[in-house]
């Protein structure tokens, strides 16, 4: 099973490898740095991805508008979707939610490997 | 408390929940008075737009020791030159600590929308800065044992009546969904 990470930031990511590398998961990790490419990237891999976890602000195609677009789309509606992010505030999380309903949850930047951890672990582990 | 005393605050807040999260550390962070920046060598400077309630800027400066051994912690590598994880990671922090701070201030109804991180490498003298002369300033000295930060908040309230509708376009949204929904169809021929 292959987890999707969009983030514009390549050092987020990496970050993000790192404690999912740590907390001892060994699955397959496919990358994108904005919206568009996590649309290619599910586009061709969404049978095998189980997790996304994805940034709100990014060039091309937004994270939200991303999940937006993969809830309405019934092969991968289902894939639990994560959102990572700086934008903390109530009026963002509750418009996350709005645009993708089965939103898996939803992890404020900056965050300790902890709770990163608490929150993909059961996602994980129930694949 | 005034908005000025917010603004102290939220980012004060932030910046102490970003690097204590991410870093294990508890920087000195201070109001910074005197207006004259100085590193001993070439700096870093990243920033984000803020629009909405309060408009303005928030820029990081830092020299380029402080910046790898941030981005050292923030990958548990050891740094030694500037290079792209660098430049991105500075503009990481930026942008968690601008998060930080929007969050904070929509307690007191101060929202706002933020942009992207810019990111500039280079030159060796910050003192240029543009503090516009337009917009109120505030400026922090952020520091631990091993790195220095220079933070400048540029801020203006808009006292005009703003749409809360940031919405993206409807067909950005469902460009994309056109789009996963042919690359899906395609697998499956």
């Amino acid at each position: 099973m292959k987890i999707l990470i969009v983030d514009d930031s390549a050092v987020q990511r990496k970050m993000i490898i790192q404690i999912i590398r740590k907390a001892g998961f060994e699955n397959e990790i496919l990358e994108a740095s904005d919206g568009k490419e996590a649309i290619q990237a599910m586009g061709t891999n969404y049978k095998d991805i189980g997790l996304v976890l994805c940034d709100w602000n990014m060039p091309n195609l937004s994270g939200v508008d991303f999940l937006e677009a993969v809830s309405k789309v019934p092969q991968v509606a289902n894939i639990p979707c994560v959102m990572v992010t700086a934008e903390g505030t109530q009026q963002k999380i509750e418009e996350a939610h709005k645009k993708n309903p089965l939103l898996a949850g939803y992890v404020t930047k900056p965050f300790t490997p902890d709770q990163l951890r608490e929150k993909i672990g059961p996602i994980l582990n129930k694949k | 408390m005034d908005l000025r005393q917010h603004l102290i605050q939220a980012v004060t807040d932030s910046a102490l929940e970003m690097f204590t999260s991410l870093f294990s550390v508890v920087p000195v962070i201070e109001e910074k008075k005197d207006g004259a920046i100085k590193l001993e060598n070439k700096n870093i400077m990243s920033s984000i737009g803020m629009a909405g309630k309060i408009d303005g800027s928030i820029i990081l400066i830092l020299d380029q020791v402080s910046a790898c051994r941030i981005v050292s912690k923030m990958l548990s590598i050891d740094i030694k030159e500037v290079n792209s994880d660098v430049l991105d990671g500075v503009g990481e922090v930026v942008n968690i600590l601008t998060g930080g701070m929007k969050r904070k201030l929509e307690n007191f109804d101060y929202t706002f929308d933020i942009s992207l991180p810019v990111v500039v490498h280079g030159g060796k003298d910050p003192a240029t800065v543009i503090r516009s002369a337009y917009a109120d300033c505030i400026e922090f000295n952020i520091e631990c044992s091993d790195f220095k930060i220079f933070l400048i908040l540029s801020f203006k309230v808009d006292s005009s009546t703003h749409s809360k509708d940031h919405a993206v376009p409807e067909n950005k949204s469902q460009e994309a969904n056109d789009m996963l929904g042919r690359l899906i169809g395609e697998q499956g021929k």
